[in-house]
């Protein structure tokens, strides 16, 4: 079991998430150009319809008065913790070692003290955004079992690795959890709402609406 | 006598935006930042009930996923949401940008083809007094 927590399921789970993800960047590219179709045929503008279009310019000026305006702060947050949930895997000592011993490169580590910083930064921000399911009422009223389920499966890898870095408990034990976790996390990612990672880039750029920065317009028919 | 529900004509329409449900349905992290950007939300002490998101799942999200199968009750509680609950004043964003007008003006037109709508000049007292129902 050990050996295939540590061995084979390794591979199986990185070569899921590669493909899970890439399925999913596709899936979402065809649904938007099957929707971008389907609009183009619905909507032919009359002689006597406005056509309203919004600059750039505009929506970057109005971006102030949207959620970006209103959730400055909570932004500025959301924006660090994904960074850090990304980055941080990535420059860990260790994690490089076993790249280098794996594939023969390495990518930057950053030093020990570093990135338990960031760990415990990362794992502050899930207590932060836990409390915030549980208490804060409206995302309370809207949150389904699985969106604790992927907070869960997210954070668990941080606060494994963080104590199997600190050598707590059984240090052996801790470390098979932090690859199984790890390794959990990997294939969750392409099949649970945590492959929003991706969306997060492509969602608002693609899309189609007035008020996003996709191509959109609005046609004001003058009468009905 | 229970009114019928005409499932066969409500899968017709969703299946004509089967796509941009679909879509909508996929990219909603329940993030919540829609809320502030709904002033009913904003005037009516943050009910969650007047949150854009909860607004489209409980409705059209509803509707999808039980592939317009639904009794006629559950389409009452959707007139609330999408008459009396909505505006449609199209002023709401989405971080991932769900055009969530759209979803709301679809989730109508289904109710509509049931002939569940409402009578604002029948039941004006839905609009304004709704402040003192929260």
């Amino acid at each position: 079991m050990v050996d295939f927590i540590t061995g084979p399921m390794v591979w199986i789970s990185c070569l899921f998430f590669l493909v899970g993800t890439i399925y999913q960047v596709y899936s979402i590219r065809k649904l938007t150009r099957k929707v971008q179709k389907a609009d183009k045929k619905k909507v032919v503008p009359e002689k006597t319809d406005f056509i309203t279009k919004d600059s750039l310019s505009f929506k970057i000026r109005m971006l102030k008065y949207s959620f970006v305006g209103i959730h400055r702060e909570k932004i500025a947050l959301s924006i660090l913790f994904h960074m850090l949930i990304i980055f941080t895997p990535l420059l860990v000592p260790a994690h490089n070692i076993l790249l280098k011993q794996s594939f023969g490169f390495s990518l930057l580590s950053l030093p020990e003290s570093l990135i338990d910083l960031t760990t415990i930064l990362v794992i502050l921000c899930f207590v932060v955004f836990l409390l915030r399911r549980i208490f804060v009422e409206r995302v309370r009223a809207i949150s389904s079992f699985s969106d604790y389920a992927i907070l869960i499966i997210a954070a668990a890898p941080f606060v494994t690795g963080f104590l199997s870095c600190q050598q707590f408990f059984d240090p052996r034990t801790i470390y098979l959890i932090h690859i199984l976790t790890g390794e959990i996390m990997l294939i969750a990612l392409p099949l649970t709402k945590l492959v929003h990672m991706v969306f997060f880039f492509f969602g608002p750029l693609i899309s189609i609406h007035k008020q996003t920065f996709g191509n959109g317009k609005e046609i004001l028919r003058s009468e009905g | 006598m229970e009114r019928v529900v005409n499932s066969k004509e409500i899968k017709s329409i969703l299946d004509e935006h089967k796509d941009k449900m679909k879509l909508m349905l996929k990219v909603c992290v329940r993030c919540t930042f829609c809320a502030e950007t709904c002033f009913l939300y904003r005037s009516r002490e943050q009910n969650p009930k007047y949150m854009p998101s909860m607004k489209i799942i409980n409705s059209i999200g509803k509707l999808y996923k039980k592939k317009g199968k639904v009794k006629f009750e559950e389409l009452e509680k959707m007139r609330e949401i999408v008459f009396h609950d909505c505006v449609l004043c199209t002023r709401c964003s989405c971080p991932m940008g769900i055009n969530i007008p759209e979803m709301i003006a679809l989730a109508r037109r289904v109710l509509r083809s049931q002939g569940i709508y409402y009578s604002y000049d029948k039941e004006p007292h839905s609009i304004a007094t709704s402040n003192t129902e929260i």
